[in-house]
Order: C-alpha cells, then sequence, then structure tokens
C-alpha cells in the first residue's frame, strides 16, 4: 500500500486523542458526600462489567474517527502485488467507431460527437512520449495513414475526424490493430480503447467467429495489450432509412420516361404516418410524395421522371423522418444517353430483303427508322460484315452483335475481347457458317475466351416431329423479365427445328461460376447463356438470328426480345458511377486527354487535381480516397460533367444495441474493461497505473463511526434518563 | 400568618432558627388556613345508659329519665383519652444529606417540631426519639406544654451521625412503647426493606398507629450529576468513582424499586408513607399528615 500523503499519517496519533480526554476527565473528578449509598451500590454491582464495556466500546469507536480520518487524508493506494506502471509511456490504439449510427442521439450530443470528446481525453490523458494510433472501425479518420503516433497529431486526427461511414467492422479493425501492436509500437504498456455505440449489426453473433479469431490475433502478440470497451451509445432511436434506389429501366434515353423506385425501411417499433419522400433530379426539386410506414415495415414509393438531355445526372430520394441523417436519403448515379450504338456484324450478308443474317435484328433494334414513323429510336444499329469490321468501330459501340460470322481475325477478336472487359456488351448468334474450330478454341479458350459455351452439334426436329418450342417459365434474369407478364408476349410461340448444342468445356453441365444459363428449350438445351467477361457480359444464343432455323423474328417478343437483350448489355457501366465508401473512382476518356488533368470536387467540397493517364489505347483517371458518402463531381478537360455516387450499405440503419448485459458479458470474453466515459477510462487507468485510491470507503468510515458514536451515546447516556 | 405559612419553604426555615416560632407559625397558620382552631378543646361523647348500682357516684345519674321512668339510670360516658403521639426521627449520617439548602436531618428536626406543637395543641401527648444504629435519646411522651420546650431541645441538639439500622433500633423501642399510640417515624429509610418492614409489625402487634415521613433529597431522586464524581458514603469509608452519565439509569431503576417495595410493604402493614422532600413546604408535609390523620 502506498500513501499520496504520507506526512498526513502523523494524523493517526490522535487516535489517542479520546482515551487521554477520558483519562482527563477521569482525573478530574469532584468528590460528592453521598446518602443514598445503597442505591449507588445496587445501580453498581449489576452492571460494572456492563458499564466497563459501553465506555471501551465508545473510547475505541471515538478512537476510530480521527484515526480513518488521517488514513483518508494520507490517500492510502491499494497496489496489491502487482507491479504499477506510474506514468511509463503507453502505446495506444484507439478503435474509433466512425459508422453512420454513431451520428444518432440527441440534438444536443450524438455518439460520434461524444466519441471524439471522450477519446480525445483519453489521450490526453496518457504520459508524454506515449504513442497513439486511431482507426476508423467503419473508414479512414484521416485523409492520410497517420504515421509516427504523435499526441498531438492524434488528437488533430479525432477532432477532425467524421463519421457517417458505413458497418463497422471490429474483426477488420483488431486485424489492423494487431499488426500496428506487432509493429512499430514498442512500448511495454500497451492499451487498445474501443470505441462504439455496440450496435447489434456490428457486434452481434453473427460477426462473432471473425471477431474472436481477430481478437486471438491481437492477444497472441507477446506483450498484451490491455483492452477497453467504451459504450458511447445512447438510447436506441427510431429510425427510417431509404435503403435503395431502382430505376425501371437498365437503359435510359434523352425524355424517356422513367420509373424510380425507392425503398423505404422502417427500423423502429414506431408507426409514421403521412411521411414525406422527397425526389430530386440534379438537385432540383420535381416532386413529393406522402406514405404510412408500419412499425418494422417496408414500404415502396415511386416517382416517373424524363431528362431532357444527354449525360451524367444524379437521383435523390429523402425523407424528413429522423434525427440519423446519413441514412434518409439516398442518390443515385444515372447516365442518360443520346443514343445507343450497335454494331451488326453479319457473318452472311445478303443485299435481298430480309436475306441477310441481320435483317431482322436490325429492324428490330430500330423499329421506327424503319417503318420511318415520327419517332426517333434510341438504338442506332450499325451493320458490317465481318470482313469489314475495323477494331476503332468496337470503341464506338455499346452493344456488338456476332451473326453467324464464321470467324474473325486475331485483331477483330481482340478488339472485341477489350470492347467487352472494359464494359461492353457481346451478342453471338451461330448459324450454318460457323467455323466449329475457331468457335471452340480460339473464341472459348478453353473457357477463358468470350465464347460462353463449346458450341457442340446442331440438334434437329424432323418434320414429323414437333418443333422444339422455348420453355415458358418464370424468367429472373433482368433481360428476360419483361416476358413474365403475360401481356408482353410469351417466348414459348416459336417453332425451332434446329438449333446448336451448348456445351461445356467437360462436355458436362452448362452450369458454372461465370456463365449462367437464362433461357431453355423444351429438351433442356440452352437458348441463351450468359458470362461475364471483364467489366462486361457476353450473351449466346444457341439459334442463328434470323428465320433460318425457326420462326423467332416472326414473333411478336422477337423486337422487345431484342430491345431488351440490347438493353442490358448496354446497362454496365463501367467505371462504375454507384460506388460503396472506399470503391476507387475512374472514368476512361480518350487517349488524347493524356497528360491533362481532370478536377473532381468530393462531398465535402474539397477540389482535387486528377492527373489523366494513358492506358493502352485509352486514357484514364483514378482516384481511391472516396472516405466519405456523397456526390463527387469530376470534371473532364473537355467539360464533360460525370456524377458519382459514393454511398454506405443501410446495415446500419437497424439502430438495435446490444443490451447491457451483452456488452458486459463481451467485455468479459475479451477480458476487457467496460467503460462508459473518459471519467471512468481515468478511474480504471489510475488503479491499474498507481493502484486503487480507498479514501472514499475510508471517509465512508469516518462518518459511519461519528454517526454510530452519536447513536451509541444516545442509546448508552440519553435513554437512561 | 396564614399567608406566610402557605409560602414557608425550607429556605425561609433557615431564617427563623427557634424552632418554637417556626412552629407556631406553621401549624396556626395551617390551621387557621383549615378554619379549624386549634383551642377548641376536647368534647365528651355520649355512649349508653345502664341501672346505677350500689357505689354509682350519683350525679353521673341521669335526672330525666328519673322523672319519666321513675328509675336510677347512669349516663355511661367514652373513656376520654388523649393521643399519645412518639415522634421518631433519624439521625443517622445519611440524613445530612443536602445537595444544596438545608439537610434532610434539619428537614425532619423542624418537621419535627412542627408535629409537636401541632399535637400539644390538640392536647394530645408528645414524646421524642432521636437514634442512628441506636436510640440517642428518648423522651416519653407528656402534654404538657413544657413538655414542647423539652423536646424542642433535644431536636435541636440533635446532630447526624453513625450508620443506620432502623430495625434494630425498633425492635429496641417495642418494649419501651408499650402504651399503644401513634408513632411518626421522621427518616430516609436507608435500610433493608425487608427487616425494616418486620420491625414495623411489631409495633403494629403493639397497636401503634405508624405514620413514616420518607425524607428525600432533590438530588436523590433526579441523580442530576453529569461529570466524573466520587460517590462518598456518609456513613462508612465506602466511595464509588464513576461516570454518573452511565449509571443513572441502573440508578434510577434502583430507585424505583425501593420505592415501590417500601410502598407496598407499609401498605401491607397499614404503615402510612409519606414521601416529602426537602424542598417542599413544611405546610405540605403538615397537610399530608392532617390527610392522613382525617381518614382514620
Amino acid at each position: 500500500m502506498n500513501y499520496l500523503n504520507p506526512l498526513l499519517l502523523g494524523g493517526l496519533l490522535a487516535a489517542a486523542i479520546p482515551f487521554i480526554i477520558y483519562m482527563f476527565n477521569r482525573s478530574q473528578y469532584k468528590v460528592h458526600k453521598w446518602g443514598a449509598m445503597h442505591l449507588l451500590d445496587a445501580a453498581m454491582t449489576t452492571n460494572r462489567k456492563k458499564i466497563k464495556l459501553e465506555q471501551l466500546l465508545l473510547i475505541l469507536l471515538r478512537s476510530c474517527i480521527p484515526l480513518f480520518l488521517a488514513f483518508c487524508m494520507a490517500r492510502p493506494v491499494i497496489t496489491g502485488m502487482k507491479n504499477l506502471i506510474k506514468n511509463a509511456k503507453s502505446s495506444m490504439v484507439v478503435l474509433l467507431d466512425n459508422s453512420y449510427s454513431m451520428e444518432s442521439g440527441d440534438s444536443v450530443q450524438n455518439s460520434f460527437q461524444k466519441a471524439t470528446d471522450e477519446t480525445s481525453k483519453v489521450i490526453e490523458s496518457l504520459p508524454r512520449g506515449s504513442q497513439v494510433a486511431v482507426l476508423g472501425m467503419a473508414g479512414p479518420v484521416a485523409k492520410k495513414e497517420v504515421s509516427g503516433y504523435d499526441l498531438s497529431q492524434s488528437k488533430r486526427v479525432i477532432r477532425d475526424a467524421k463519421g457517417g461511414f458505413g458497418s463497422a467492422s471490429p474483426a477488420e479493425s483488431f486485424e489492423k490493430a494487431a499488426g500496428l501492436f506487432s509493429g512499430t509500437m514498442h512500448h511495454a504498456d500497451r492499451q487498445m480503447v474501443i470505441v462504439s455505440d455496440f450496435q447489434k449489426s456490428s457486434w452481434g453473433k453473427e460477426t462473432g467467429d471473425a471477431r474472436k479469431r481477430a481478437y486471438e490475433l491481437v492477444n497472441s502478440a507477446n506483450v498484451k495489450p490491455r483492452l477497453v470497451l467504451m459504450d458511447v451509445g445512447g438510447k436506441t432511436q427510431d429510425n427510417v432509412a431509404v435503403e435503395s434506389i431502382e430505376l425501371s429501366q437498365s437503359v435510359i434515353g434523352v425524355e424517356q420516361k422513367v420509373k424510380i423506385r425507392a425503398n423505404l425501411k422502417n427500423f423502429s417499433n414506431k408507426s409514421f404516418t403521412d411521411l414525406r419522400v422527397y425526389f430530386r433530379a440534379d438537385g432540383e426539386s420535381k416532386s413529393a410524395s406522402q406514405v404510412n410506414l408500419g412499425a418494422n415495415e417496408t414500404t415502396q414509393v415511386l416517382f416517373s421522371h424524363s431528362f431532357s438531355t444527354p449525360g451524367s445526372h444524379v437521383i435523390e430520394i429523402s425523407i424528413d423522418a429522423d434525427s440519423l441523417k446519413a441514412d434518409n436519403a439516398c442518390s443515385l448515379s444515372v447516365p442518360v444517353l443520346d443514343k445507343l450504338p450497335v454494331l451488326l456484324i453479319d457473318g452472311d450478308p445478303d443485299l435481298q430483303p430480309l436475306k441477310s443474317e441481320t435483317a431482322f435484328i436490325n429492324f428490330a433494334l430500330q423499329p421506327f427508322a424503319a417503318t420511318k414513323a415520327e419517332l426517333k429510336d434510341m438504338t442506332v444499329p450499325e451493320v458490317v460484315s465481318a470482313k469489314a469490321f475495323k477494331p476503332e468501330q468496337a470503341v464506338e459501340s455499346r452493344v456488338i452483335a456476332l451473326a453467324n460470322v464464321n470467324k474473325l481475325s486475331d485483331k477483330q477478336l481482340k478488339a472485341l475481347q477489350d470492347f467487352v472487359s472494359n464494359g461492353g456488351g457481346l451478342m453471338v448468334f451461330p448459324g450454318d457458317k460457323v467455323d466449329y474450330n475457331w468457335y471452340n478454341s480460339k473464341f472459348l479458350q478453353n473457357g477463358r475466351g468470350l465464347l460462353p459455351l463449346k458450341l457442340g452439334k446442331i440438334n434437329a426436329r424432323t418434320d414429323e416431329e414437333e418443333p422444339a418450342s422455348i420453355v415458358s417459365q418464370h424468367y429472373n434474369h433482368p433481360a428476360l423479365e419483361l416476358f413474365n407478364d403475360p401481356r408482353n408476349g410469351s417466348l414459348s410461340g416459336a417453332s425451332i427445328k434446329l438449333w446448336y448444342q451448348l456445351q461445356n468445356i467437360e462436355g458436362g453441365s452448362t452450369d458454372n461460376e461465370s456463365v449462367k444459363t437464362i433461357a431453355k428449350l423444351d429438351n433442356g438445351d440452352a437458348f441463351l447463356v450468359e458470362k461475364k467477361f471483364g467489366h462486361g457480359r457476353v450473351i449466346m444464343s444457341s439459334l442463328p438470328i434470323d428465320a433460318d432455323w425457326s420462326n423467332l423474328p416472326m414473333k411478336p417478343f422477337y423486337l422487345p426480345l431484342m430491345q431488351q437483350i440490347v438493353g442490358y448489355l448496354a446497362s454496365t457501366v463501367y467505371p462504375p458511377r454507384n460506388l460503396e465508401i472506399g470503391q476507387s473512382l475512374a472514368a476512361i476518356l480518350p487517349l488524347s486527354d493524356n497528360g491533362k488533368v481532370a478536377t473532381l470536387t468530393d462531398p465535402v467540397g474539397n477540389v482535387h487535381d486528377l492527373p489523366i493517364i494513358a492506358k493502352g489505347s485509352q486514357s484514364v483517371i483514378d482516384f481511391a480516397d472516396t472516405n466519405f458518402p456523397g456526390i463527387y463531381v469530376l470534371r473532364t478537360p473537355d467539360d464533360q460533367t460525370i456524377h458519382y455516387v459514393v454511398s454506405t450499405d443501410r446495415s446500419e440503419s437497424n439502430l438495435d444495441r446490444m443490451s447491457e448485459s451483452e456488452i458486459q458479458d463481451l467485455a468479459r470474453e475479451m477480458n476487457a474493461a467496460l467503460v462508459k466515459n473518459y471519467d471512468e477510462y481515468r478511474e480504471t487507468d489510475q488503479s491499474r497505473r498507481y493502484g486503487q485510491e480507498i479514501w472514499m470507503g475510508l471517509l465512508w468510515v469516518v462518518l459511519i463511526a461519528a454517526f454510530g458514536e452519536l447513536f451509541l451515546i444516545q442509546y448508552f447516556t440519553e435513554k437512561r434518563v | 400568618m396564614a399567608e406566610i405559612s402557605k409560602f414557608l419553604t425550607a429556605k425561609d426555615v433557615q431564617t427563623v432558627s427557634n424552632l418554637q416560632i417556626l412552629a407556631r407559625q406553621v401549624v396556626e397558620g395551617f390551621c387557621t388556613g383549615l378554619h379549624r382552631s386549634p383551642n377548641k378543646g376536647y368534647s365528651v361523647e355520649f355512649r349508653q345508659h345502664r341501672q346505677y348500682v350500689h357505689g354509682d357516684e350519683i350525679r353521673h345519674l341521669d335526672w330525666k329519665v328519673y322523672g319519666k321512668s321513675d328509675r336510677f339510670y347512669i349516663r355511661e360516658y367514652e373513656e376520654e383519652t388523649n393521643l399519645r403521639g412518639t415522634l421518631l426521627v433519624d439521625a443517622s449520617g445519611s440524613m445530612d444529606y443536602a445537595s444544596e439548602g438545608i439537610s434532610k436531618l434539619f428537614y425532619a428536626t423542624r418537621l419535627a417540631a412542627c408535629l409537636a406543637h401541632l399535637m400539644l395543641q390538640q392536647a394530645d401527648g408528645v414524646g421524642l426519639v432521636t437514634f442512628d444504629k441506636k436510640v440517642r435519646k428518648f423522651i416519653p411522651a407528656r402534654s404538657t406544654a413544657k413538655h414542647l420546650s423539652v423536646c424542642f431541645d433535644a431536636l435541636e441538639s440533635t446532630k447526624a451521625g453513625g450508620e443506620t439500622e432502623l430495625s434494630k433500633v425498633f425492635k429496641e423501642l417495642v418494649p419501651k412503647l408499650q402504651r399503644r399510640g401513634l408513632l411518626v417515624i421522621i427518616s430516609d429509610c436507608f435500610a433493608d426493606v425487608p427487616s425494616l418492614l418486620k420491625s414495623l409489625a411489631h409495633f403494629r402487634h403493639a397497636h401503634h398507629e405508624i405514620i413514616i415521613f420518607q425524607v428525600w433529597d432533590r438530588a436523590e431522586l433526579d441523580f442530576p450529576f453529569d461529570r466524573w464524581t466520587r460517590f462518598e458514603s456518609m456513613e462508612d469509608e465506602a466511595f464509588h468513582l464513576i461516570d454518573p452519565a452511565h449509571v443513572k439509569k441502573n440508578y434510577m431503576k434502583r430507585l424505583e424499586e425501593f420505592r415501590e417495595q417500601l410502598t407496598k410493604g407499609c401498605h401491607r402493614h397499614k404503615v402510612d408513607l409519606v414521601p416529602v422532600v426537602t424542598d417542599e413546604p413544611f405546610a405540605e408535609a403538615l397537610a399530608k399528615y392532617l390527610t392522613l390523620r382525617s381518614r382514620r
């Protein structure tokens, strides 16, 4: 045991004062001649021992008061058997929960503000020369990785830290902390302070295993850090979130009406009536709606809009339901096309009407132009023979269709591969002209090429036999979802006499990870298969595109089917413009822009100059620091504007916290100290560094002794009156 | 005089040293207050008629009866006896106690003087006994006026001292007080209660009426001490050095027991116990006495 004011221990001598007073009083007696001695004798003989005991008890109690008071003022500190670290420097990793759920709380101070305030105090309390690293559990807390672990730098980081990121990931954060402890942090006293609202979605059972593994990693260090859990969460708030926005069509053209569907979810047990939902396009309020949202219910709100100009647009759906702003709005970057260029490579060109291989699809992709209607087609097909196909043409197209092409030159194939891997869409329709060997070797490349599946034998139905047909089913693929509504026609109406059997490379099942069948014939053979290739997609048909082997082009569904497939393949926007936090933002520009600078304005308003770098036949822009959710606006050298929306996932919108007992269990499991604020942290740290002060307990003893003495005097004397 | 005696406190008594004057002041004043004259004398009460026999005095013949019945009848009266009161005054060491003002013995002697004066005023005989553990002075009862001075002299010369042994003294007195009468014991009765009651029973057996004026000092009843005190016995060498606060409760309990035991014992033996405190006026004590006498 140590004493903070050891000199005051001299006050222990005051314990003798009551005894001295007793002896003094006893010696200063007065003499009284007394007549009724027989009564006094009787009173004394029966109670002499009791009286002595009472007096002894009182003296002891009175001695206790100055004794414990002196002891209390000397501020004793219990150290136990452990060695105290006193002012030893610490290496500390602060894991700061900066997920957007931390922004909930009362209007005065939300959980994140409380977290940064308390963390700043914790850092300030560290001895000079300590190392501190602050890690965000949901996103980076600093623009650049902080190294050097300087205290003032860490305080600055905490002060400037912003919340609003997606889900906190304890396991990942623990792993990072373990890396720091085993790396450059070198003080013997190590601490890991985890500041969080302990939301179930991040700390619940489902994340337990990964967290335990990461925690074991932290504990496997030679010098185990001391763990402190700081619970800064408040009472669970009501919350309604705009979970997502969906568009009715994958490719949007100018003046084309598009339906926008917002999914709203109420995460609370409270019902919201007449909840206002706002729709904005490019920052302008377009319309608003009202919905009722019951407790824990999900609902959808529909808006429609048409864009008058092509280019990059941003739409936003927002509500004004609760104080947690981060999930009250959801945005989407929408590229609006003026035209959709499709290159049709014809392997069997013919000048006669409807005789060429691409005649029907050409007609289906520009019905208004073909019928000389006044309406404008968005899709602009261009037919080119296989021989005339030039690689430059691929760059200018969004979708390319190979129609009964015999084979392509290596250069043409390379151009196609680049086109698809950069996000382009390719349709492959076989026919009687195809070169089996080329298709199953160079085009297939043993599964690594563009062709999804190997071309097998040609299956046929004789005239006596019933022709094959496409299986009518519920289609999950976006390109075929339209046909789930019977009013849009049924794919089963076509009669098919000949078709290619599509085989996987081993000759077994046609399904594997990158290839999926999206429609089948009634005999089980694949009709349409899809393969992801780079950032683009390839859809292959087992039928030719013309009417040679089937009556497909004669059917009413042919036109919408082709439109849907082309639209689907063109919908891939690459590089993506709707990103998650931390995902790199990129743009592909013409090679001529190489060396120039584009400007990017982030959601906070900071402007970044981004160099444009040549990469192959194109120039690219890359920006990795998408750490904050919101809209990033890129302005290219040719004054083109591209919007990027960086958003967080909505798992944090469910603000349910772990119960007190669950947090305590977690602390026990992690062998961690559980505190609510800096004061509690200081108490645990003080006792660890300097031992446990017990003056408060002693002060209570003094008070109890004082009251006890009063009570006993009352009991022994006053009551005798 | 009535006004003075009514408010005559023990302190006032100190100023009047002459016992006789004090006694007369107290008694006359008190009796005047009660509208009764002490000079009224005694009356003769008729008892019965009986037939005249030879040798009866002729003066006792009832001539009116003879005139009516022509027979001689003698008028018989109650025997005319005076009260023989004996005052037994305790002069033991404990009677010398005085917390403030007058001592218990001082009070006792003055009270005895008053009672003697009162009795003689009523033509009763008065005797006096002073004692500690043995009889110190024994003055037989007389009803002469001179006798009062004898009693007063004896009282004035009485000094406290010696131990108390009431039972022994009372046993000693029983043969000396053969003729029945009134015994007025003025004492603090600090003795063993059973043996005291036993000795009182002897008096009662001899047909004495007994009144005990138990004299208390206020401090003996209240025990008002608050600092360490060495209580030294007034009758022997015993002492107790104590913190009175710790003993008070038990002392009061013992006191209560002692008084209750004595009161019950006296009641059982038909002895009148009159507790008096030295700070009370004598008139109150006398009133208690006369109240008790009038009941008989």
